[in-house]
């Protein structure tokens, strides 16, 4: 069971907004100040930013900041079912270019306090997330049509560009239901565009694709869960979930072999099987 | 390579004149806490730091700026390369201590000349280099905070990031930087030309 989760979505005003929960019945203690740095420089939020449809060209990180050594009240007491949010300001560190698009990659490593042990010197390293965001340059997120367009303009490379820019879309979702539409199009129109592609395969389970699709989506458990958590997301989930159920992109056949793979989380009526699976443990948990 | 690179110049720093050193500790102790600073009197202090220390960091003054944002609560000092002419921001968390305010404008002072000198304004650099970087300036903090005799804990700080940076480089140029040595330019220089913005 992981104790604490983090997700990071956009936040007002073009800032990234980082929330850490507690999931845990017992109360930890968290270093609040979660600098931002480029990835590799022991940073507690660790972004690198790159301008996808262009062969991935980094956005120059600008900034290099001293993050200083850490005291007592840089810690956060976080309750059971606690919320710790803090905004970081994205445009501080980076130089973006307002007509593109960039595949943001966040890590969130961070050290805190385990339940039930005074003092600092038994801080853990907590990696608390490791999440992508598909966002314009002037700190919002893409239209509909700039997604179809990089979709189009995927449709030659590999495999895996497709699968990292769909976990991007899988993380804008969060804020906006139109691109789970999207991510579940491009899931099913791709696949055939795929070298070595056979529909036998996939009918026999065996679609390499698709199996890394899901493999992209279970690694976003933390993610879903704390969705799940959310009522307010939770709400705005449910209502994606009927939506896409309702909309003809959904072949019921197609969602039953989504279903039957175990391939989670909003991609279609998927999303309530998941809640409910996580409600019936989280049951068993709390009777054991 | 530009003008500016060619003539950026080495990080200093100088030992004070006793009296010079007390009347700035005295100062610091009597700005109160760093959390509560006005603007103008951490303005004065980072100045009189720099004047009493001889911080310079190799580049004509009048093209680099050092401001105070009270409101930069979750690092020391950050620099950013804000086109040509780099801006280095103190945050509250500087002013604990004389020692940490010179550490961090050290440090800064450091990436002040790095952003010149590599022309890092344009271009995005690979996490090895920036981990090099960062090595550097954490190096410069050591080497400084022995000859100024900072407090023990700001040469501890400085030391265990350095040497933490120090493994994410690769085997030939971590035997290199160990001994104080980072031939960055030749680096930046060959970096893919998409790296341009």
């Amino acid at each position: 069971m992981i104790d604490l989760v983090a997700l990071i979505t956009l936040g007002e005003r073009g800032t990234l907004r980082v929330r850490i929960i507690n999931r845990s019945h017992s109360r930890w203690t968290v270093n609040s100040r979660l600098a931002v740095t480029a990835p590799g420089l022991g940073g507690d939020l660790q972004l690198s930013v790159v301008r996808i449809a262009e062969e991935g060209i980094p956005a120059p990180c600008l900034a290099f900041p001293r993050i200083g050594p850490l005291s007592a009240s840089d810690f956060h007491v976080l309750e059971p079912g606690g919320l710790f949010q803090v905004e970081r300001d994205l445009t501080r560190h980076f130089s973006l270019r307002h007509d593109a698009l960039y595949l943001l990659s966040a890590r969130i490593v961070t050290e805190s306090i385990p339940p039930g042990v005074p003092g600092d010197a038994q801080l853990c390293k907590s990696d608390l997330l490791s999440n992508e965001l598909v966002l314009r340059g002037d700190m919002t997120l893409p239209r509909p049509e700039e997604i179809a367009h990089l979709v189009k303009a995927l449709r030659d490379r590999s495999a895996l560009a497709l699968d990292d820019l769909l976990k991007g879309m899988l993380a804008s979702c969060t804020l906006d239901t139109i691109h789970a539409d999207l991510v579940y199009r491009t899931f099913f129109t791709r696949r055939s565009a795929l070298p070595g592609y056979d529909p036998g395969d996939w009918r026999a389970g065996r679609d390499p694709f698709s199996l890394r699709v899901e493999q992209s989506l279970k690694n976003y458990s933390s993610f879903k869960t704390m969705i799940y958590h959310n009522p307010e997301h939770r709400e705005m989930e449910l209502s994606l979930d009927q939506r896409v159920r309702h909309s003809n992109l959904l072949n019921t056949s197609a969602r039953n072999s989504i279903q039957h793979r175990g391939v989670y989380a909003y991609l279609g009526s998927t999303l309530s099987a998941f809640a409910f699976e996580r409600m019936r443990s989280s049951g068993r948990e709390r009777e054991e | 390579m530009t003008l500016e690179a060619s003539n950026a110049g080495e990080v200093r720093w100088g030992c004070p004149e006793l009296s010079r050193a007390s009347n700035f500790a005295r100062a610091m102790a009597e700005a109160g806490p760093a959390r509560n600073l006005e603007p103008a009197k951490a303005s004065a202090l980072a100045a009189q730091a720099i004047g009493v220390y001889g911080l310079h960091p190799g580049i004509p003054s009048d093209r680099y700026t050092v401001e105070f944002d009270p409101l930069m609560l979750d690092v020391y000092g950050e620099t950013a390369s804000n086109g040509d002419c780099p801006r280095v921001r103190l945050g509250p968390r500087a002013f604990a201590s004389a020692s940490t305010l010179v550490a961090t404008l050290l440090h800064e002072f450091v990436h002040v000349r790095q952003i010149v000198a590599y022309a890092l304004g344009k271009q995005g650099v690979g996490d090895t280099e920036m981990a090099e970087l960062e090595c550097e300036a954490y190096y410069t903090e050591m080497r400084a905070g022995k000859d100024l005799q900072l407090e023990s804990n700001e040469a501890e700080y400085a030391s265990r990031r350095f040497h933490d940076l120090l493994t994410r480089l690769p085997e030939d140029r971590r035997r290199l930087a160990e001994h104080g040595e980072f031939r960055l330019r030749p680096a930046i220089q060959n970096l893919p030309e998409e790296n341009r913005v």
